[in-house]
C-alpha cells in the first residue's frame, strides 16, 4: 500500500472493466475515481490532478491518446497506464514513447494491473522525493541525495555545525560525494555569500601547489613576469575546499600549518604576510591517523584540520538510496539528452541494488548514463545496463570494514534491506525472501528488528 | 598522465582474463588509467622465468591501451608484501584495486588466511579492493571473447 494515498482515475467504455479495475485499486489503497465517458475523464483530469490514470486506448470519441495529452498539459508528474487489446498494442506503444508509463494487454489479469501501478506509484513517490530534494523544501541540501541513515545524520550534522566556523575534515572513498558535502557545508555557512574554492592537493608538485595556493611575486622565478595572487588569498572570508589533503606533500604542510596558525599567507618570492580570513574544509579517502603515525602527515596538521570529522559512508553502506539516487541521475541524464524514460524496470533496480559499487556514488551516475544512452523504450532494461555488472559477481571490501561479516550479520543486513524495499509490508517482504511469514516473523525477534 | 588510477595486481605470472576484462570496463566506466603490478615470488627459474613474464606483461599492457586506456606496468618480484607497500606508497592516488592475485581473497572459503602475504597488508590499504568473478551462467560466452592478454 502506498505511504500516501495516490489518487487513481480509471477509464474504460466497459463498465464491468472500469469496476474491475477500480476494486482492485482501492484494494491496493489508492483513492480510485472512475467515468466511462471520454469527454468527462477530460473534465475530470482538468478539474483534479491525479496520481495515476489507467486509461483504455479506444473510449468513444475521444482516445486513450487524447487521455495522455490532456494529463500531460495539465500534471506532467501523473503516471499514464495505456490498457489496450491486442490489434492496437503497436499504438500503445507509440503511446509509451509519447510518455504513457506502461501499457496493459487486455483481458486485465489483476496481478499484472497491481505490479504495474505499484511501479507507477514508486516512480510517483520517487519523483516527488526528487523534486522534494531539489525544491529545497525539506532538504536544506539538494545536492546531497539520500534518506538513508548515515545521510540523514551526515545531513543533521551539517545543520548543527551551520554557526561554527571550525575547519572540517571529510572522510570517505573516492566518489562518495566528499566535494558536495563541502559545498553544502559552505552554502549554509555564515560565509556563505563569499567565496568557496576547491582545490585538489594531489597530483602536483611542492612548487605547484605553493605557486597555486599562496601566488608569487614578480620575478619570483623564471618565467615570473608579474605577481599572481594564490587561491588562499583569493578565498579571503570563504572557504577553501582541501581535496586529497592525505597526498599533499610534506614541505607543504608546514606551509599549510603557518597558514592556520598564523592566518597569514605569504607569496612565493615576497617578503610581506598577507592575513586571510578563511575556513578549511579538507577531505581525503586516506587514513590520517595511520599516515600520521607513519610520519607521512603532520600530527599537528591533522588535529587542525579535523576539528569538526565528518565521514561519507560507501555506496555499499547505503544500499537503500540506490533507487532515489538512480532515479535522480536517470532523470538528469534523460533530460540532457531529449528521452522520455519513466525509470527502472524491476530487474534492473534489483541489479543496480546489488551490485558492489567500488567507484561508489560516481560510478552509479556512469552507469545509469551508459543506459540512457543505450535505452530505446520508456524504461532502463537490464539489457540497457553495462554488461560486465551483470556478468561478474564482485567481491569486494572497503577500506572501512573492520572484520568481514558472519552469516547472522549478512542476513540481517539483507532482511532489513528487503524491509526497506516494500515498506515494510511483511507478507511482500516474506514472499521475497522465499520463506513465510512465521519464519519472517522468527527472524526479526531473533534480530531484535523492533528494539531498534 | 590521468589524475586517478585503478591498480591491477597480478601474481606470479599469471593473467586472468576476469581481472583484466574487469578492469579495463571498470576504467572506462570511471575515466581511470590502469596501473599493472606483477608480484612474483622468489623462484629458482631466474632471469628466464622473469623475462618471460615482463614480456607478456607489456603485451598485456599494450592491449590495455589498444582499449583505449592509459595504462603502465610495474613488475617487482621477491617478497611481495613489500614490494605491494612500496607501490601504494609511490602510487597515493587510486581509485579501487582490481585483484588478479592468487588467492581468492573475499571469499569466506579462504583457508589459512593468515599466512597469505595480503592478509597482512590490507589494513594498510585505503581504498576499495575488488576480486570480481564471472557468474557461471556467463562463463561460456565471456570465455568466447575474452581478453587476449
Amino acid at each position: 500500500m502506498p505511504d500516501k494515498q495516490i489518487s487513481a482515475l480509471v477509464v474504460d467504455d466497459e463498465p464491468v472493466a472500469v469496476k474491475s479495475l477500480a476494486r482492485i485499486l482501492a484494494g491496493e489503497g489508492y483513492a480510485v475515481k472512475s467515468t466511462t465517458k471520454g469527454e468527462k475523464a477530460i473534465e475530470m483530469i482538468k478539474a483534479e490532478t491525479f496520481g495515476i490514470v489507467l486509461t483504455d486506448l479506444l473510449i468513444d470519441s475521444v482516445s486513450g491518446l487524447d487521455i495522455l495529452a490532456a494529463v500531460r498539459e495539465r500534471s506532467p508528474e501523473t503516471e499514464v497506464i495505456i490498457l489496450t487489446g491486442h490489434a492496437s498494442v503497436d499504438t500503445a506503444i507509440q503511446a509509451t514513447k509519447q510518455g504513457a508509463f506502461h501499457y496493459l494487454q487486455k483481458p486485465i489479469r489483476p496481478d499484472e494491473v497491481r505490479n504495474i501501478v505499484r511501479r507507477a506509484a514508486e516512480k510517483l513517490q520517487l519523483t516527488a522525493r526528487i523534486q522534494e530534494l531539489e525544491s529545497g523544501k525539506e532538504n536544506d541540501f539538494p545536492s546531497i541525495i539520500g534518506s538513508s541513515v548515515k545521510i540523514v545524520e551526515i545531513k543533521k550534522l551539517i545543520r548543527r555545525i551551520k554557526d561554527s566556523d571550525s575547519n572540517v575534515m571529510i572522510t570517505g572513498e573516492s566518489g562518495t560525494g566528499k566535494e558536495l558535502v563541502a559545498r553544502a557545508i559552505h552554502e549554509t555557512s555564515l560565509r556563505r555569500k563569499e567565496k568557496f574554492i576547491a582545490f585538489n592537493c594531489a597530483s602536483f608538485t611542492d612548487d605547484l601547489i605553493a605557486n597555486e595556493l599562496f601566488g608569487h611575486e614578480k620575478d619570483a622565478f623564471t618565467g615570473a613576469t608579474r605577481s599572481k595572487t594564490g587561491l588562499l588569498e583569493t578565498a579571503d572570508k570563504g572557504t577553501v575546499f582541501l581535496d586529497e589533503v592525505g597526498d599533499m606533500p610534506n614541505a607543504m604542510q608546514v606551509k599549510l600549518l603557518r597558514v592556520i596558525q598564523e592566518r597569514e599567507v605569504m607569496k612565493v618570492g615576497g617578503t610581506e604576510s598577507i592575513p586571510v580570513d578563511i575556513r578549511i574544509v579538507a577531505a581525503t579517502n586516506k587514513d590520517l591517523k595511520k599516515l600520521c603515525a607513519s610520519g607521512f602527515f603532520r600530527q599537528d596538521l591533522f588535529f587542525r584540520l579535523n576539528v569538526i570529522p565528518i565521514h561519507m559512508p560507501n555506496l555499499s553502506e547505503r544500499r537503500e538510496d540506490i533507487p532515489l539516487l538512480g532515479s535522480y541521475f536517470l532523470r538528469r541524464c534523460a533530460e540532457k539528452v531529449g528521452k522520455a524514460i519513466n525509470g527502472f524496470s524491476d530487474e534492473a533496480i534489483g541489479r543496480l541494488s546489488s551490485y558492489g559499487y567500488p567507484g561508489n556514488i560516481r560510478e552509479l551516475e556512469n552507469i545509469v548514463e551508459h543506459a540512457v544512452s543505450m535505452a530505446e523504450g520508456s524504461m532502463i532494461d537490464v539489457e540497457n545496463l553495462p554488461k560486465d555488472i551483470m556478468e561478474y559477481d564482485l567481491y569486494t571490501f572497503h577500506t572501512q570494514e573492520e572484520k568481514l561479516k558472519s552469516l547472522g550479520e549478512m542476513e540481517k543486513e539483507y532482511i532489513r534491506w528487503v524491509l526497506d524495499q516494500v515498506k515494510h509490508n511483511k507478507t511482500e517482504a516474506a514472499k521475497i525472501l522465499n520463506i513465510d511469514r512465521a519464519s519472517l516473523y522468527r527472524k526479526l525477534k531473533r534480530y531484535a528488528f523492533d528494539d531498534e | 598522465m590521468s589524475a586517478r588510477w585503478i591498480l591491477l595486481v597480478l601474481e606470479d605470472g599469471l593473467f586472468p582474463d576476469e581481472s583484466i576484462c574487469y578492469a579495463i570496463k571498470f576504467a572506462r566506466r570511471m575515466a581511470c588509467a590502469i596501473s599493472v603490478l606483477m608480484l612474483a615470488g622468489n623462484t629458482s627459474d631466474g632471469d628466464e622465468y622473469h623475462s618471460d613474464m615482463q614480456d607478456t606483461m607489456k603485451h598485456t599492457v599494450d592491449n590495455i591501451i589498444a582499449e583505449g586506456i592509459p595504462a603502465e606496468g610495474n613488475f617487482a618480484y621477491g617478497d611481495k608484501a613489500s614490494a605491494f607497500l612500496k607501490h601504494l606508497a609511490l602510487n597515493p592516488s587510486l581509485t579501487a584495486i582490481v585483484w588478479g592475485g592468487n588467492e581468492e581473497i573475499g571469499k569466506v572459503t579462504v583457508k589459512k588466511k593468515g599466512d597469505y602475504w595480503f592478509t597482512k597488508v590490507k589494513s594498510s590499504i585505503q581504498c576499495p579492493v575488488v576480486r570480481p568473478e564471472v557468474k557461471d551462467k556467463f562463463r561460456k560466452q565471456i570465455k568466447a571473447r575474452s581478453f587476449k592478454g
